[in-house]
């Protein structure tokens, strides 16, 4: 019983965020002490390693304090994703995925009319046209006027 | 006279054509509820860099007090604020709306934003070069001082929690640290990468932080958005009895958002608060408040504009920014070279004083677009809000990538897009990380040279009076919770005695 409250506790917004943070610190001072083995202090004051270690650490203990607070507060929010939060976030990522593979437009173009149709539930052909709009805005704007060079697609665009 | 050499330089067609884009842009961003105005500027950074640097920050400037006017008119016609400066303006504003008043909150927070606006901008005018040519008598003692209080006021004042704002500060110190050691070369927290090596891009994080986590956070929210209201030009005044209660919760609106705006970490969105209080306070008929008081509309609308140009102050003469849409408004200086401080008035007052000269201009063109265009403002609202997140994304991509070409930055735009998420269902403020992210290289270069001069001594700090006493106000405002615990214990304790 005891253990399922701590549990709980740990997992809601404060105590994940609490524990990642000290992980991160920890993980952090000791890439910077014993990786990389970088001077923290000499003769002549701090070294390369001095601001990386000294954040870490603070790091470090404000995450510990963050999640022991947590474990002391009831009722505690835990994360929680919306569906369409989750579906953004694969199809962000799926794009990043696909802009060098695919080139820079045709992923541009497939992430709109994604979007539209799945996370927004809008009708698949409405979705592709406003994706092909989008697309033609984007070349006109940032390749035609602003000479950004985007990775080419193996059909040549 | 450099203003009046500088207004000769703004008003040229291509000039004035992209102050108009930004104020256009930042009335829209203000509208728009789910993206705010860091976001815009993060978004639009890379447009910026193929254009003249003149050009370039005016249209990121009008984006940034655009979206403020921008934000008031949602607040009032839909109880929705656009943006965190326009909340407050739901209270009185919507309620005025609701009694057929619409119109008249309109027009007292466009006339009253224009007026504080300038006044403001007449402050900027006057005392930056003032606070310039102080700065320039500092050594790095002093500075590092500066930007350690700088840091410790916006975690403390950013959030709910200085612990959270502490946080967030340490994290964006700690992601300014990676890459080569500014005096050694040596790499640091690369974990290998060689694409690490130079550094973490400050655009592909900002546009992740405020671009894509603010989306991650409110994609499928619908908005519905009833936008049959009708705004005439004679409604926008105030008539009679309504012109005194104006015009002075006007002026007192602006000396509060001057004052706050000028304070990193204070911002306009607490100033509209205090502005608010302020009215409350001195009015005789407090009890209207909430019911549609004009002096709760005009305060706060003052306050608002007032303070969005203030935080041009530090920014501009020691090179600190005050708020998270000022460090990412930094951004625009850095990407031309620039960087912003004591020295930019001197080897490049032409930039300092075009982009004053543009606000005036563009503090104009936002009168009259508040004026006249409103209607089509809400029918644009509800026109690009069903398509924001797609554009988002694809914004938020071209941003990161655009640069430099390199498509390990889209990762880093997603990656700090996921982290903006989690900051913001968690309640980490951003402004403190991105801040400090900003500041945090110069920081450690003025503190490595200060114990340099001392061979590692802290105590250099405490032989400079101006540095000394900045660093003991830091670490009492980072203190304060504990002591403030400590305080409270201590009074129960005397009084159980």
């Amino acid at each position: 019983m005891i253990s399922r409250v701590y549990r709980q506790a740990l997992l809601s917004v404060d105590g994940l965020s609490g524990l990642f943070l000290t992980i991160l610190g920890l993980f952090c001072s000791y890439e910077m002490r014993f990786v990389q083995q970088l001077v923290v202090w000499d003769e002549s004051g701090p070294g390369p390693a001095w601001l990386p270690l000294v954040m870490s650490l603070i790091l470090t203990v404000l995450g510990l304090k963050l999640a022991m607070s947590a474990l002391l507060v009831r009722d505690n929010p835990s994360y929680s994703f919306s569906r369409p939060t989750l579906k953004y976030t694969i199809l962000i990522m799926s794009l990043a995925s696909l802009f060098p593979v695919i080139g820079g437009l045709s992923s541009l173009t497939l992430f709109v009319a994604m979007e539209l149709w799945w996370v927004e539930q809008e009708r698949m052909r409405f979705s592709i046209m406003v994706s092909l709009i989008v697309a033609f805005v984007v070349w006109f704007v940032f390749i035609r006027l602003l000479g950004v060079a985007f990775p080419l697609s193996p059909w040549g665009f | 006279m450099e203003i009046i050499q500088a207004f000769s330089q703004v008003i040229n067609p291509s000039t004035l054509l992209f102050i108009f884009i930004g104020v256009v842009i930042g009335e829209l961003v203000g509208v728009l509820p789910g993206i705010s105005s860091p976001a815009a500027i993060a978004l639009l950074l890379p447009t910026t860099f193929t254009l003249a640097p003149g050009d370039g920050l005016a249209m990121l400037a009008g984006i940034w007090y655009g979206s403020s006017y921008g934000g008031i008119i949602t607040s009032i016609l839909l109880n929705i604020p656009g943006e965190g400066d326009s909340v407050i303006s739901t209270l009185d504003g919507y309620a005025m709306a609701k009694q057929g008043q619409g119109a008249l909150a309109l027009g007292v927070s466009a006339f009253g934003g224009f007026f504080a606006g300038t006044i403001a901008l007449i402050l900027l005018q006057f005392v930056g070069p003032d606070i310039a040519a102080l700065a320039m008598r500092f050594g790095p003692q002093e500075f590092f001082a500066l930007m350690f209080l700088g840091l410790a006021l916006v975690s403390w004042l950013s959030g709910e929690s200085i612990i959270k704002g502490m946080i967030s500060c340490g994290l964006g110190l700690l992601v300014g640290t990676v890459g080569g050691d500014i005096v050694s070369g040596e790499s640091r927290l690369t974990f290998g990468f060689t694409v690490l090596q130079d550094g973490i891009g400050f655009v592909p994080a900002v546009v992740g932080l405020f671009g894509l986590g603010e989306i991650l956070h409110t994609v499928g929210n619908k908005l519905d958005i009833n936008h049959q209201m009708k705004i005439s030009i004679r409604g926008l005044f105030p008539h009679g009895s309504q012109w005194a209660p104006t015009v002075w919760s006007t002026l007192r609106g602006t000396v509060v958002g001057f004052v706050a705006g000028v304070i990193p970490g204070v911002g306009p969105t607490n100033a509209t608060f205090v502005a608010y209080a302020v009215e409350k306070g001195i009015s005789r008929t407090p009890e209207q408040f909430g019911q549609g008081a004009i002096e709760g509309v005009a305060g706060p609308g003052a306050a608002s504009h007032s303070g969005t140009i203030a935080g041009m102050v530090p920014l501009l003469a020691l090179g600190i920014p005050a708020s998270g849409t000022a460090a990412v408004f930094m951004g625009g200086f850095i990407i031309h070279g620039l960087f912003p401080g004591p020295l930019l008035y001197l080897q490049h007052s032409d930039i300092v004083w075009g982009l004053i000269a543009a606000l005036y201009v563009g503090n104009i063109m936002l009168l009259l677009m508040n004026t006249l265009m409103i209607p089509v403002m809400v029918w644009v609202v509800s026109a690009i809000r069903p398509y924001l997140a797609p554009i988002i994304g694809v914004l938020t991509l071209i941003g990161a990538y655009s640069l430099s070409n390199n498509p390990f930055d889209i990762w880093l735009a997603v990656g700090f897009g996921i982290l903006g998420y989690f900051f913001r269902i968690g309640g980490f403020p951003l402004a403190p990380m991105v801040i400090a992210m900003v500041l945090g290289r110069k920081a450690e270069t003025a503190l490595r040279q200060s114990l340099q001069i001392s061979n590692g001594d802290f105590s250099v700090f405490m032989h400079r009076p101006l540095a000394a006493s900045l660093i003991v106000v830091a670490f009492l405002v980072l203190l304060s919770p504990w002591l403030l615990a400590l305080w409270r214990r201590y009074r129960i304790a005397r009084s159980v005695t």
